[in-house]
């Protein structure tokens, strides 16, 4: 490997690091400088980028087994949606702030955005999709219809599996640990009084 | 549309795959103000996935507007367009990003309001920094006349925040151009109106446009019309031949959003004279707003401030006097109320402080000033339920004045306060809906709105419903396509859709319904206007005996007569109402909680309890966000807005909400439209600052004008009081 190449793939490294940052961070470096340094390429080699390694994976999504082959750098929230189709999972910032992707994973509530695909693998992942069955609708979801607990519902889905992962250990929540339970899911339109009253409607029918 | 939401099932234009679509990414100027000396993409393009690059050098002369093409050799703020990369995937787009060599020359720029003002400021436009080089302004009565008048003067400046808008779905779309029609999958808050402004930029006809989306995951003002980024994907798309997505990630919709962006950051002096019993007799009004680096229509937002001090209360002498201030930033845009919002935070504060220094009840100080018709047009209001709003909120909420300070348990301080909530509803525009009736007795409304969370689907299905006398479930109604709807409403904003449609939508329905009577007179065998329907069953009003069900008129018409067109106006509408509110101030941490609150508001009729009571809970918490934590952070050295997350930037959370909330619905029978409603999706958040911010004062005894009232504010100010 020529040194070109060398700087090449450790410039692409450091990027894609401030890349996860935001712009924000790109431009705090670059800014500094006044007039930006980069280099312009001479290279006529394909630049290489981390991550494209290509693996088989095997995941188990509301309880159907699926074999792929991905990129190792790719999330679960990504993986559900892209290559599984299994849009209801949402993705509301991509770095782990607003819980629109939230899934549940070994009975827990967890954000599907941070966690790379391949990681889960061999575990129990319940996605929204997963909560109804042939018309018939989960209590949670029934209760949120009945209280009208979203308005523009990108939440929604993340709320449900958070509320879920909740009665599933404990069917008889009080009204603060209902808010605990969903206080790491945004909800932009602020439907949370209607959230609260859905999940506490919904623990009484189960 | 309910059982989409919660079996994830609904489609958002973010979850659309077409086949074959290709990924769309957006290089971002990192400087505030930059000529762009050369751009190398040799080393993007030899990505393997790599699809296009579009730059100022090769991407020809597409317009953003008059004054600007899409890519150009110059930046003026950070995130600024400087490339668009198409690949196979969205992460192999990122990464060509990172190959894309660009050398700036760094131009000097300005970011804060004030130092944009002074007169050593670079100039962010050729004519300087004042958006078109002049105020601007409105003046009835005879100012000086009124402060010579004037027994008593109060002045007072007040700071609002950049709040963004910060919806959960991102903004972007998937554009597919294929022949010479262009479909586009968009998150918008209007089909039609992002579909004429495509047209009107790309140089397509209309008819070749076409915009669907099913549901939009937020918008409140930042998803009308269109953006660069769905220019850029249509360029991309009819690059490549295939169908392109471009979607911003979460720091550029914060950053940007392809501006416009956020509701302005503003400061506002309130400078009112009275006389010794509290009645008006001048307020003179200055706003500065900041705005961003063009010179553009949406530069508009930062001056929109002040409608409030026209035409909440009764003052013969008024003068608005507005700014719009350049810096290097994205333009300000709409955002929930714009305008009624930054002025109710800052007029709202300034009638209470009015109201201590005449030692009266704030309530008592604004029905002195109560307007009994309109200020601005001296017309009757077509309802107005304000002083109800105070009433019944006042009784709810168990209204008393107490102390400033004297609620206390340990370092904490209790605190009441109340606002008033102002907002102006529908614009007059044409609206359009079709209503078809088929044979087996269902109706179908085809209205061309966009589902942003109002409900307004259901909405439109209940008119429908009421006016047809048909159950609920008999309705359905197909919107979110531009191209199998009608011009019911452009876009969704200005809390106008139920309004708007509502009224076309009956209309509609009243000329299916005169025309199924004509069939049941045929049934019937008697005259027309001897029929009427009521309770879905067409009754012959001489001999009421005679009867036809609407199952056996409506099978009766076949398939000739079955759409019904008609085109219903609406009218400007005045919304109000007051909030009431009690907050915690914690004098150890700063920190505020609202407790409880009482919402009372009248839109004239609500046409649904449950998502009336959503709407007014929601926009009540977004203004107690603004009020509270809400703040777009920007680093004056670089332009760079260090808070561009949801964790940096606040949204309110679970936690945040008040123990108690109570929506008091004021129904008042307001004429401007047949269905009785005025709208009620901005008006809750334009009504929430000034409350809190009062009972923050009544709590601790100190004010603060500058909004978000945070911790270190209220520590501040306590520390400053001594």
């Amino acid at each position: 490997m020529s040194s070109n190449d060398e700087k090449e793939k450790l410039r692409i490294s450091r990027r894609a690091f401030l890349r996860t940052m935001g712009i924000g961070a790109a431009a705090s470096t670059a800014v500094a400088t006044g007039v930006l340094q980069a280099p312009l390429a001479e290279s006529a080699v394909p630049p290489k980028v981390e991550g494209l390694d290509y693996v088989p994976v095997e995941l188990k999504v509301n309880g159907r087994r699926y074999a792929l082959t991905i990129e190792t750098r790719r999330s679960l929230a990504d993986v559900l949606r892209t290559e599984l189709e299994l849009t209801g999972t949402k993705i509301g910032c991509n770095q782990g702030e607003c819980g629109a992707c939230t899934v549940i994973i070994d009975g827990r509530a967890m954000y599907s955005c941070l966690l790379l695909a391949v990681n889960v693998q061999g575990k129990n992942i319940e996605t929204i999709e997963g909560l109804s069955r042939g018309g018939r609708l989960h209590p949670l979801q029934s209760a949120f219809i009945e209280k009208d607990a979203y308005q523009c519902g990108w939440c929604t889905p993340g709320q449900i599996m958070a509320s879920k992962a909740l009665l599933d250990k404990n069917k008889n929540p009080t009204l603060a640990e209902v808010k605990t339970a969903v206080s790491g899911n945004i909800c932009r339109c602020a439907a949370y009084n209607h959230i609260f009253e859905a999940v506490l409607a919904a623990a009484k029918k189960l | 549309m309910a059982w989409d939401k919660v079996t994830g099932q609904a489609k958002f234009a973010y979850d659309i795959q077409v086949s074959g679509m290709l990924h769309a990414r957006v290089l971002r100027s990192p400087h505030a103000n930059a000529k762009i000396l050369d751009i190398d993409i040799s080393a993007a393009e030899r990505l393997p996935g790599v699809r296009a690059i579009l730059t100022y050098k090769n991407a020809g002369k597409q317009r953003w507007d008059r004054q600007r093409a899409v890519f150009r050799d110059y930046v003026r703020l950070v995130g600024d367009e400087v490339a668009a990369v198409v690949a196979d995937t969205e992460l192999i787009a990122g990464d060509a990003l990172q190959l894309i060599k660009v050398k700036y020359e760094a131009l000097p720029h300005v970011i804060d309001l004030e130092e944009a003002l002074r007169p050593d400021a670079p100039k962010v436009q050729p004519y300087g920094n004042i958006w078109q080089d002049k105020p601007s302004i409105y003046e009835r009565g005879d100012i000086q006349k009124g402060f010579n008048e004037a027994e008593v003067v109060i002045e007072h400046t007040y700071t609002t925040s950049e709040q963004h808008h910060a919806c959960l779905e991102m903004h972007g779309c998937v554009a597919n151009w294929a022949n010479d029609q262009l479909t586009v999958w968009d998150s918008t808050q209007g089909v039609h109106l992002a579909r004429d402004l495509l047209a009107l930029t790309l140089n397509l006809p209309i008819s070749k446009v076409r915009v669907i989306n099913r549901h939009t995951g937020g918008g409140f003002g930042s998803k009308n019309g269109i953006k660069q980024y769905h220019v850029i994907a249509a360029m991309l798309s009819r690059e490549t031949g295939r169908p392109v997505r471009l979607f911003l990630n979460r720091s550029e919709v914060f950053m940007v959003t392809s501006h416009p962006t956020h509701r302005p950051r503003t400061r506002q002096k309130i400078k009112a004279g009275f006389k010794n019993g509290g009645t008006l007799t001048a307020i003179d009004y200055e706003e500065y707003g900041r705005g961003g680096a063009w010179n553009e229509g949406n530069m508009r937002w930062a001056s929109r401030a002040g409608d409030s001090i026209k035409e909440l209360y009764k003052c013969p002498n008024v003068r608005s006097t507005n700014y719009a201030v350049h810096t290097n930033l994205s333009s300000p845009g709409a955002c929930r109320g714009p305008g009624n919002t930054e002025t109710l935070f800052a007029l709202e504060q300034f009638f209470d402080e009015a109201a201590v220094r005449f030692n009266m009840d704030p309530i008592e100080l604004r029905l002195k000033n109560f307007a009994e018709i309109h200020p601005l047009t001296s017309q009757p209001y077509f309802s107005n339920g304000l002083k109800e709003s105070y009433e019944k909120g006042s009784n709810a909420f168990g209204w008393k004045r107490q102390k400033p300070g004297s609620v206390k348990d340990g370092t904490k301080r209790r605190g009441i306060g109340m606002g008033t909530v102002h907002w102006h509803g529908t614009s007059g525009e044409p609206s359009q809906a079709l209503v078809t009736v088929y044979p087996e007795g269902t109706v179908e409304v085809n209205a061309g709105i966009a589902d942003i969370g109002v409900g307004a689907p259901v909405i439109l299905a209940q008119i429908a419903a009421e006016e047809l006398q048909v159950p609920f479930d008999k309705v359905r109604v197909a919107y979110g396509d531009s191209a199998g709807t009608p011009y019911t409403i452009n876009s969704s904003y200005g809390s106008r859709t139920t309004s708007l449609a509502g009224p076309a939508v009956r209309m509609a329905a009243a000329d299916a319904k005169q025309q199924l009577i004509q069939i049941a007179a045929e049934v019937l065998k008697v005259s027309p206007a001897d029929v009427r329907l009521k309770d879905g069953v067409f009754i012959t009003k001489s001999d009421p005996a005679k009867q036809a069900s609407f199952k056996e008129v409506t099978g009766r018409m076949g398939w000739r007569k079955r759409r019904h067109l008609v085109i219903g106006k609406g009218k400007q509408v005045d919304i109000f109402g007051a909030h009431f509110v009690e907050v915690e101030v914690d004098t150890a941490t700063g920190s505020v909680r609202v407790l409880r609150a009482v919402l009372a508001h009248d839109s004239g009729r609500p046409i649904n309890a449950l998502t009336y009571e959503s709407q007014v809970q929601g926009g009540f918490l977004m203004g107690l966000g603004m009020a509270l934590f809400e703040e777009r952070i920007i680093d004056a050295e670089t332009g760079v807005q260090v808070n561009a997350d949801y964790h940096g930037y606040c949204c309110p959370t679970a936690l945040d909400v008040p123990d108690q909330v109570t929506v008091i619905p004021i129904e008042t029978h307001d004429l401007s439209t047949n269905i009785n409603a005025k709208g009620v999706g901005e008006p809750p958040t334009a009504g929430a600052g000034g409350a809190i911010a009062n009972a923050i004062y009544n709590a601790i005894g100190v004010r603060i004008r500058d909004y978000p009232i945070t911790p270190s504010k209220v520590l501040q100010a306590l520390k400053a009081a001594g």
